[in-house]
């Protein structure tokens, strides 16, 4: 097992390397780079002539690498992340690119882990209802349900949301993760209420959508294994159903979860973007947008790396498990 | 019927709106600057409880040594609500990123009010909205000023004794500072550079005459309009103090580089002259600001100011978040900007149990289609020569405008008295709009045809759409207008969609291109935008803000015809005589010629459609009800946004309302680096 874990990490090195290059590439194929925009504003506010904003500008260029050809700055940025863990300078927040992510990691990941949590675990538990109880009027309604849980974009749902709360139940603060009064204060009971009040929206939002493909996964799957003929024996044997649900089914239903979890990690990097926006949440997402939309060039491609290996260590993770949990999955 | 809707519709706002429009009489124009403050002594002077604490421990000098000899004294005249109480917190939210506290080196604090904790300006163009005159503006760190004979030098005395906020005075050499070493200076990209203070070719000199005045030196007499630039925006002194261990001109160690940088936003508390420190900062999240113990207002009481102990800024994103939390009692104030606000506002500002008022003060913003008329700049394709030629045909401009029901569209937007049809003049709350210069040319779809026809366009192919004339050279092609619009602008989408009908009525194809505004800067900057729509709330208002953007007296103003390589662009003749209007404009001193130049300014614009007005707009603001002071009738944006129009420092909360504070008792105290 140590000898596959450390070949799938040696398959990992090429293919970072890869696509690190095609983030850099893609971050810089719009016209112009971050420095543009800064151009415009010194010719418009600051009153400087074409030639006197453009002799700045180059000459910020000059400090920041930004003169170099693409390939250079390429592999200064990347020989920085490997010999110094220095993944750049963000343009935008002018600070380093890890700072600007490290800062909103721990808030990404409480929510994220939290929406993700509740997601397989709601999904798996309604769908196995859902199977046990297939073309019941519960099994119906969940399936109503999990239609428009996957319908509804996020924003959507983080604006009617929010709307209903202010206007019909007159919450005293909507947005972000906690009141005024609260954000300084140690943490202690009310602290920790009105930190709830603020966390279970964004949890929510992201959940539903996962709830309602983990359900429609789970009950798929657990129909399909309910007719394989080991369920099919158990049964004749005369075992109780829970346990032909619980040891023999459910657990064999399980795999296609399983394997999401890879996918669903970098997620958990990077946030559900548009509902952050629109719920002003200090997380990693916005931050992504903005640096794409205004060509944080170093910072996006942070980003992008960084949800790559995650993506990478989730799939890798995801596959160890399955093979624990079924031993006809070998790593040879 | 629909017609009948319509004024129903307007009725049932008119009658919300004046439910919730306030009762006080408005400051509009109503003051002379020494109704407002003056500087003077007073004979006793009283701090917070917490200062006086911390007086006692000698860890504060007294307050009458902390404040300037004569202080700057905010008149009961001007505050709705007479002097206040100390305690609790402004609540602010502030959308964009702190880049940091070096404001000299063009790093914002965030904006949305959060330049009013650290900025403070020589001047305050913020209180002119409420002066009678309102030529220039009002003083603030420089007390007075004199105009030598010739206008050419202006001598301003600063306030004798001010300390920045960890006790250091503030005199001549940091204004000399902020001007040559930051400013004026090729290697920072500060927000006023070189360009910005030379006056006929002759950069303006600055120069120290004592520890508490300046000489500014010109190129023209009278520049009034450079006056502006020294408010907060402009000319807000940093520390040098501070600043000058980092700038390579002291010290042979630094780098700019790192001057731009020294002060990032992590680095609290701040030194300032503003009413409250930032003492607390975390990314995407807050600022907490404590009240700036040295502030130097005081009220006729002789009470130091701010009355609030402290600003929290909530860092957000978005500004329905902002609105939200106004309607839910946990933001002070808000703008209301986007016609899909209003009714909700509106209504809800209306109920009894409200924790908010919404304002609306007339109409201070308008949206515009801007044809591009240069020949020489951003033109690339055949189709582009074409397009500019054409919308340089007068007869185009009048056939659009005709062209265009405005009353439809401010009816399918909006109904009521807050957005109506606009003409591309100034707008009704400018104190230069004058209604009798506009030359108008309404709906009136016949008239619009035959002028396309004159120009030769006709529908050949009967798709509702006319066709370029054959030996044009889009013979036979569709007449299509590309319109580009910022996405964040949701007022200017909605706007555009609502004009998409009425252009295909007129057989016109219209194709909308929704972009980010960083793009959207970018075409304009090259001159690559055909037609787009624009807001404008500036211009149209407080032109003499922004002079040079009136007409071609710069290479890049007006946008919409900016020259070409090497100054190259063809002016038509009502062009040329804008420009001279305009420059005669930068050193006039007469209220009246201001007023009779900016009429034939309007009568310029709108005779010849240099811009092709659609619906002017009442921006408004929700105001929290709780907040005492608020001058009323301050408009959302009129020489400055309203964030600083509100004059933050005197707005008080009554101790039976007041929120408790989030650092109550805590003083910003400074180590040494």
């Amino acid at each position: 097992m140590i000898s596959y874990i450390i070949r799938r990490i040696l398959y990992v090195i090429p293919l970072l390397l890869a696509v690190s290059i095609v983030c850099f590439v893609i971050i810089q194929l719009p016209p112009g780079d971050f420095l543009t925009a800064i151009e415009s504003q010194l010719k418009s506010q600051a009153g400087l002539s074409e030639e006197e904003s453009r002799k700045m500008v180059d000459e910020m260029r000059k400090t920041y690498g930004l003169d170099k050809s693409m390939p250079v700055q390429y592999l200064i940025w990347i020989k920085n992340i490997v010999t110094r863990g220095d993944f750049g300078y963000s343009f935008g927040y002018r600070k380093p690119a890890q700072e600007v992510i490290w800062e909103r990691l721990k808030w990404t990941m409480i929510i994220a882990l939290s929406a993700h949590l509740i997601s397989t675990l709601v999904g798996l538990l309604i769908g196995i209802y859902s199977a046990t109880h297939q073309y019941s009027l519960g099994d119906h309604l969940s399936t109503f349900l999990a239609f428009i849980g996957l319908s509804f974009p996020e924003f959507f749902t983080a604006l009617v949301i929010m709307y209903l709360l202010v206007f019909r139940f007159r919450a005293p603060h909507v947005g972000g993760l906690s009141s005024p009064e609260y954000v300084l204060a140690a943490w202690n009971w009310a602290k920790f209420v009105d930190f709830l009040q603020h966390l279970w929206i964004p949890v929510v939002i992201s959940g539903v959508a996962g709830v309602a493909r983990n359900m429609r996964v789970m009950r798929a799957n657990l129909l399909d294994v309910f007719r394989s003929q080991y369920v099919i024996t158990a049964r004749a044997k005369g075992l109780k159903e829970s346990i032909v649900l619980y040891k023999h089914a459910v657990v064999n239903a399980l795999h296609p979860i399983i394997a999401y979890q890879g996918v669903a990690l970098p997620y958990i990097v990077q946030g559900t973007m548009v509902t952050a926006i629109v719920l002003n949440l200090p997380t990693t997402g916005p931050a992504f947008y903005d640096a794409l939309v205004f060509q944080d060039t170093l910072l996006a491609g942070s980003f992008l790396l960084m949800v790559t290996v995650v993506l990478v260590i989730g799939n890798l993770l995801s596959d160890l498990i399955l093979a624990w949990i079924d031993p006809r999955i070998r790593y040879d | 019927m629909k017609k009948v809707m319509s004024i129903l519709i307007a009725l049932m706002f008119i009658t919300s709106f004046s439910a919730v429009a306030i009762a006080q009489e408005s400051f509009l124009g109503k003051f002379e600057i020494s109704d407002i403050m003056e500087y003077k002594a007073l004979p006793n002077y009283i701090e917070p409880e917490a200062l006086e604490l911390a007086v006692a421990k000698g860890e504060l000098p007294p307050v009458w040594e902390r404040l300037p000899k004569n202080p700057q004294v905010i008149n009961s005249k001007a505050m709705t609500d007479g002097v206040g109480v100390y305690g609790d917190k402004w609540r602010v939210f502030c959308g964009s990123p702190t880049a940091g506290w070096n404001w000299a080196a063009g790093l914002t604090s965030g904006w949305w009010g959060t330049e009013v904790l650290v900025w403070e300006g020589l001047v305050e163009p913020a209180h002119m909205w409420m002066l009678k005159n309102p030529i220039e503006p009002v003083p603030n760190l420089a007390t007075s000023w004199e105009w030598s004979e010739d206008g050419k030098t202006l001598t301003m005395h600063l306030l004798e004794g001010a300390k920045w906020s960890d006790g250091v005075e503030f005199t001549a050499d940091d204004v000399l500072f902020t001007y040559y070493d930051c400013h004026l200076d090729s290697h920072i990209p500060s927000f006023l550079g070189a360009g910005a203070w030379t006056i006929n070719g002759k950069l303006t000199e600055l120069e120290k005459v004592d520890k508490y005045t300046i000489r500014w030196r010109f190129g023209a007499g009278f520049p009034l309009y450079i006056l502006f630039r020294m408010g907060r925006y402009g000319m807000a002194p940093v520390p040098k103090h501070v600043l000058a261990k980092y700038h390579p001109k002291y010290n042979p160690d630094a780098t700019y580089e790192g001057f731009i940088h020294s002060l990032p936003p992590e680095d609290l508390p701040v030194v300032t002259l503003g009413p409250w420190v930032p003492v607390k900062f975390e990314p995407a999240r807050f600022i907490v600001a404590r009240r700036n113990p040295y502030y130097w207002k005081v009220d006729e009481k002789g009470q130091q100011l701010p009355y609030f102990n402290e600003a929290y800024i909530e860092k957000g994103r978005r500004g329905i978040t902002r609105t939200l939390n106004v309607i839910a009692g946990s933001c002070d104030y808000t703008n209301l900007e986007t016609p899909g606000v209003f009714s909700f506002a509106l209504e809800e500002g209306g109920r009894s149990d409200s924790y908010f008022a919404a304002r609306f003060v007339g109409y201070n913003a308008s949206f515009s289609l801007q044809p591009n008329l240069s020949l020489y700049k951003g033109v690339k394709t055949e189709r582009d020569r074409a397009m500019r030629e054409l919308f340089r045909d007068l007869r185009f401009r009048k056939a659009l405008s005709y062209a265009i029901n405005r009353e439809g569209i401010t009816n399918s937007i909006f109904p009521g008295p807050l957005i109506a049809p606009y003409e591309g003049s100034l707008v009704d709350s400018s104190a230069y709009y004058d209604p009798d210069a506009i030359v108008s040319y309404a709906y009136d779809l016949e008239k619009s045809k035959g002028l396309f026809a004159e120009l030769g366009f006709k529908d050949i192919d009967g798709d509702g759409i006319m066709e370029w004339a054959t030996g044009t050279p889009l013979a036979g092609q569709d007449l299509t207008l590309v319109i580009h619009i910022i996405e964040d602008e949701t007022a200017a989408v909605n706007l555009g969609e609502a004009l998409v009908p009425y252009l295909r009525e007129a057989g016109i194809k219209s194709v909308l291109k929704v972009i980010k505004g960083t793009t959207f800067d970018a075409l304009s900057d090259s001159g690559e935008l055909e037609i787009p729509i624009e807001r404008d709330n500036v211009l149209c208002l407080t032109p003499l803000t922004r002079l040079t953007d009136l007409g071609p007296v710069t290479e890049i103003t007006p946008t919409w015809h900016q020259a070409g390589p090497g100054g190259e662009r063809d002016l038509f003749p009502f062009e040329a005589r804008l420009r001279d209007l305009i420059n005669s404009l930068k050193t006039e001193t007469s209220g009246s010629k201001v007023r009779e130049t900016f009429s034939e300014i309007q009568h310029l614009w709108t005779e010849n459609v240099y811009k092709i007005g659609l619906y002017k707009m009442q921006v408004g603001n929700a105001i929290a009800n709780r907040l005492r002071n608020v001058p009323p009738g301050t408009p959302p944006y009129m020489y400055e946004w309203f964030d600083v129009a509100q004059c933050a420092w005197q707005l008080w909360v009554p101790k039976e309302e007041q929120k408790p504070e989030i650092l109550p008792g805590v003083i910003p105290t400074y180590e040494e680096k």
